[in-house]
């Protein structure tokens, strides 16, 4: 049984202008032992609907249907009560790396506590040592509880982000672009992080980013997403050496790769379509290389091919 | 040149814009009628508002006669108070323009040039502000003397830090998008910069920062008049305020002092909404969240 | 280690506080010297003054002699003495004058700073925090009415409302004067007399603290760390405490500082329409009774209160934002 099923997620985002269909029945799951990685261009929903599965979705968005299924529960359909339990222990996030995700008037450690002490009873003496410890155990010297987080460079507070989100043993963890915006350098150096507390603390992730060197490095299983919409899921290796959807095999084509023989940089002409009237039939038609006539009219449903869940007309 | 032209257009747009919106219609109403007491003052059947009149008539009521009534002096307080709006708009306005034309040269010049002319500019800047404006305002005008125009000087004076600041702040932010350094680089003169790019952005600023000063200038008129500073040959809404407080027999009275409070107040409130209208207006996205 | 850059960032303040308070001593001394219609020359043509009082400013602050060592027999007289003058209208040294005065106006600034804070930062928030709602509506445009009007205007409606009219409270004055009160019988007395000032004060005091609490409430809202402690589960009222209000606070904090002018001149408003003895009405008083050395003595006070209540709130300032202490700026 897969600790998250998501099941076709539609959220719409209700502006003056109409509704935009940011989430376009959206399906996939996640096992215990999975790491998926959410890939797309900006706007294209990943994010929107990652943080559905923590019902962040505020108004003038709106989770218009569908359901999500996180240990045998959908969350769409209890209290918010009881999802604000859910939070920070069973289910965790970790925020953009360029965003100030931590509060500038609290120090690191009380911040760190704060969590222990929202979920578990326990005395104050050992929440901070818990705290300690924690900091530890994502890379930073234990000393650091007392520092405020402007003290802190960008790949340090990411840790004490990663060491919040993982103090209460959650049964899941939502990265969000967790890297974007570090140097290589410490990049490098917080994805190993990432990878190893994941075998250490039998972690599933969920991480979300539009680098697909970060997937690489990371996940065991990739989805694809376009307009609000997935158009391909399968796990990384299977993608990389043989991606079936036009858009996934154009993103994979984007990226230049270090090693091996040079070529054109190529990119993917056009723009993402606005998602106030997206493109009838298939989304990602107007760009596509192998568009055909039944793609201006119909939309693709996704189905099994070589293992992997694609949604093409090219694979009727 | 161009930019000048993009100015004006601009600002037709905008004004446009304020007329949808319901504080700044509201507040352009009220300035109409505001402009329509100062113009036709004389022929809105009024008299010299400084008449004295018959002994019998002091301190009258409203009647037929006397709209609103009279003073201890039986002068009419209608007239008063229709000419008195010329005192105000005069005031107003020139102050406005004064000190937004100060504290813009200052802060255009600080936050343009930078360096050691901006130290010392606003180090200038931040000592007049950090002095108290009342004593300050009462101290100037009981040294210059009574006179309109010293009324104007005072607050002119005490004013125009303020503004710098704005302005200055935001020179300094459109500076750090970097079109600055990106013209000098090529070749742009320091003049063509500041009109050519700086000016259309800054001006709305300066539109706002007036309209805000108009109300302080206005105030500020109306409370030196109170305080039995202000020009005696002149007849303002705050020098009746004065007169009204100053013979006891305020409270005996109301019909003298409620109308240059209720007008100060309604020029007061007119012209905030009117700031807060174009400060919203200003604001990126007001079309797009009015559904324009 | 945050200790010692704190007590580095409170020098630096300190110091420049009283390079300020210098500069306005040097810019009072301008004031009434230099400018045309020169008040201490006045006072020469002043019947008031006896040639004894004249002799005694001769020698005192060496009116005979050049400006520069007027400048620093004024400077003298003034740091080393703690002489503001004398005041010939009233037979009375300056600064006994301001001195007798001073309590109540105190009385008066300080209960209407609290109730300013208390109620408009807990309205300010509280309207943030439900921005959008009708309750917001109403408190935003009640606020900008409020900090619009000014006091003395303000005073005055009061003055025709409630004291005039409706008799419920008295027409001006501290305290009923020959009632021969004592004790806690005075102090209701006063109390009942502060209602319309404190009033007139207050309304514009609130109406700013509801402003810029709201606003900093709404910035601080739309921050990232406000998502980041939702999730975690907090209770919402929680992060309102902990980590809106802890931020929202600093601009508050700032704000009080900035106000101290407006406060003063609201306070001089305040005691002019209501005859309240304190500094206030005694600038009003001087100015009729153009007696200079009271205004310039009262000058100097008002702007060095200004400054001290600037540099206060800098330091409370520095000491709950943490970035403050540790750059010692």
């Amino acid at each position: 049984m897969a600790l998250l099923q998501v099941e076709n997620l539609i959220i719409y985002y209700f502006t003056r202008a109409g509704a935009v269909k940011a989430v376009d029945d959206v399906s996939f799951s996640v096992d215990e032992n999975e790491t998926l990685g959410l890939i797309g261009e900006s706007g294209c929903g990943k994010t929107t609907t990652v943080f559905a599965i923590m019902k962040f979705v505020t108004p003038p968005g709106r989770i218009v249907g569908g359901k999500i299924i996180f240990e045998n529960r959908d969350i769409l359909a209890i209290e918010q009560e009881e999802v604000r339990l859910l939070r920070g222990q069973g289910i965790t996030m970790v925020f953009q790396a360029a965003q100030n995700a931590l509060n500038p008037v609290m120090t690191v450690g009380d911040q760190i506590t704060e969590v222990i002490d929202q979920h578990e009873r326990v005395s104050k003496e050992v929440a901070r040592e818990r705290a300690r410890k924690q900091l530890e155990l994502v890379g930073l010297r234990g000393e650091m509880v007392k520092c405020y987080p402007h003290e802190l460079s960008g790949g340090m507070k990411q840790r004490v982000g990663i060491a919040i989100a993982t103090v209460c043993n959650p049964r899941l963890l939502l990265l969000d672009e967790p890297v974007t915006g570090l140097d290589v350098i410490v990049q490098r150096q917080l994805l190993d992080l990432i990878n190893d507390l994941r075998t250490k603390l039998q972690l599933p992730i969920i991480l979300i980013t539009h680098d697909l060197s970060v997937i690489a490095h990371t996940c065991s299983k990739i989805a694809v997403m376009y307009a609000g919409k997935i158009v391909e899921q399968a796990d990384v290796v299977s993608l990389y050496e043989n991606p079936l959807h036009p858009y996934s095999r154009l993103l994979i084509e984007s990226f230049p790769s270090i090693k091996g023989e040079k070529g054109k940089l190529s990119g993917i002409p056009g723009a993402p379509p606005g998602l106030l009237n997206p493109p009838v039939g298939c989304n990602f038609h107007p760009r596509c290389p192998s568009v055909m006539d039944i793609c201006r009219s119909e939309e693709p449903v996704s189905m099994l091919k070589d293992g992997h869940l694609v949604a093409c007309h090219l694979f009727r | 040149m161009s930019g000048l032209l993009r100015g004006l257009k601009s600002f037709k747009d905008h004004f446009k814009l304020l007329l949808t919106h319901k504080m700044g219609l509201a507040g352009i109403v009220v300035f109409v009628i505001l402009l329509i007491a100062v113009i036709f003052a004389p022929y809105l059947r009024t008299i010299d508002p400084t008449r004295t009149g018959l002994a019998e008539n002091i301190l009258s009521p409203p009647s037929s006669q006397f709209w609103l009534g009279t003073d201890h002096l039986a002068r009419d307080i209608w007239s008063q108070t229709i000419y008195g709006a010329r005192i105000a708009l005069l005031v107003g306005l020139t102050a406005a323009v004064t000190t937004v034309g100060v504290g813009t040269l200052v802060g255009l010049t600080a936050g343009y040039f930078g360096g050691r002319l901006e130290e010392v500019l606003m180090r200038i800047t931040d000592f007049v502000m950090i002095l108290p404006y009342l004593p300050l305002m009462i101290i100037l005008a009981a040294v210059l003397g009574p006179s309109i125009w010293n009324i104007i000087l005072v607050v002119s004076i005490v004013y125009w830090p303020f503004t710098a600041r704005v302005i200055r702040s935001q020179v300094l932010s459109l500076k750090e998008r970097g079109f600055v350094e990106a013209s000098r680089s090529v070749g742009a003169s320091d003049g063509l910069l500041i009109f050519g790019e700086i000016m259309p952005n800054v001006v709305p600023i300066m539109f706002a920062q007036a309209v805000v000063m108009v109300t302080w200038a206005i105030y500020a008129e109306a409370l030196l008049a109170f305080l039995g500073l202000g020009d005696p040959t002149t007849m303002s809404w705050g020098m009746m305020i004065n007169y009204a407080f100053q013979s006891g027999l305020m409270t005996m009275a109301p019909w003298w002092v409620i109308p240059p409070i209720a007008c100060i107040l309604a020029t007061i409130l007119a012209f905030t909404f009117l700031g807060t209208a174009v400060s919203d207006i200003l604001k990126p996205g007001y079309k797009d969240r009015r559904g324009f | 280690m945050a200790l010692k850059g704190f007590t580095l960032f409170a020098i630096r303040k300190v110091t420049s506080a009283f390079i300020t308070i210098f500069l306005i001593t040097c810019v009072n001394f301008v004031l009434f010297r230099l400018v045309p219609g020169d008040p201490v020359r006045m006072l020469f043509r002043d019947p008031r003054v006896s040639p004894q009082r004249l002799q005694e400013m001769y020698e005192r602050f060496g009116l005979d002699k050049s400006i520069w060592e007027q400048f620093i027999a004024y400077l003298r007289q003034l740091f080393l003495h703690g002489d503001l003058g004398y005041s010939f209208a009233r037979g009375k040294p300056v600064l006994e004058v301001i001195w007798s005065r001073l309590p109540q106006t105190l009385l008066l600034i300080i209960t209407a700073l609290i109730i300013a804070v208390i109620v408009g930062t807990a309205l300010g928030a509280i309207a943030g925090w439900k921005t959008g709602t009708k309750f917001d509506s109403i408190i935003v445009t009640l606020s900008l009415g409020m900090y619009s009007i000014p006091t003395f205007i303000l005073g005055i409606i009061l003055l025709m409302i409630f004291s005039f009219k409706l008799g419920i409270f008295p027409l001006g004055g501290m305290a009923t004067i020959g009632a021969g009160l004592t004790g806690w019988e005075h102090w209701k007395n006063v109390a009942w007399h502060m209602v319309l000032p404190v009033g007139a004060i207050v309304i514009w005091y609130i109406g700013e603290y509801v402003l810029i609490t709201r606003n900093a409430m709404q910035d601080v809202l739309e921050q990232d760390y406000i998502t980041s402690a939702r999730a975690k589960g907090l209770k919402e009222s929680t992060i309102l405490r902990k980590h809106a209000l802890r931020n929202a606070i600093l601009p508050v904090i700032t704000i009080t500082g900035v106000n101290a002018a407006f406060a003063v001149a609201g306070v001089i408003e305040a005691e002019a329409v209501f005859g309240w003895p304190g500094i206030g009405s005694l600038m009003y008083s001087s100015v009729m009774a153009r007696d200079y050395p009271v205004l310039q003595g009262l000058f100097l006070v008002f702007a060095v209160a200004v400054v001290v209540a600037n540099l206060v709130v800098d330091l409370i300032y520095g000491y709950f934002d943490p970035r403050i202490k540790v750059r010692g700026e």
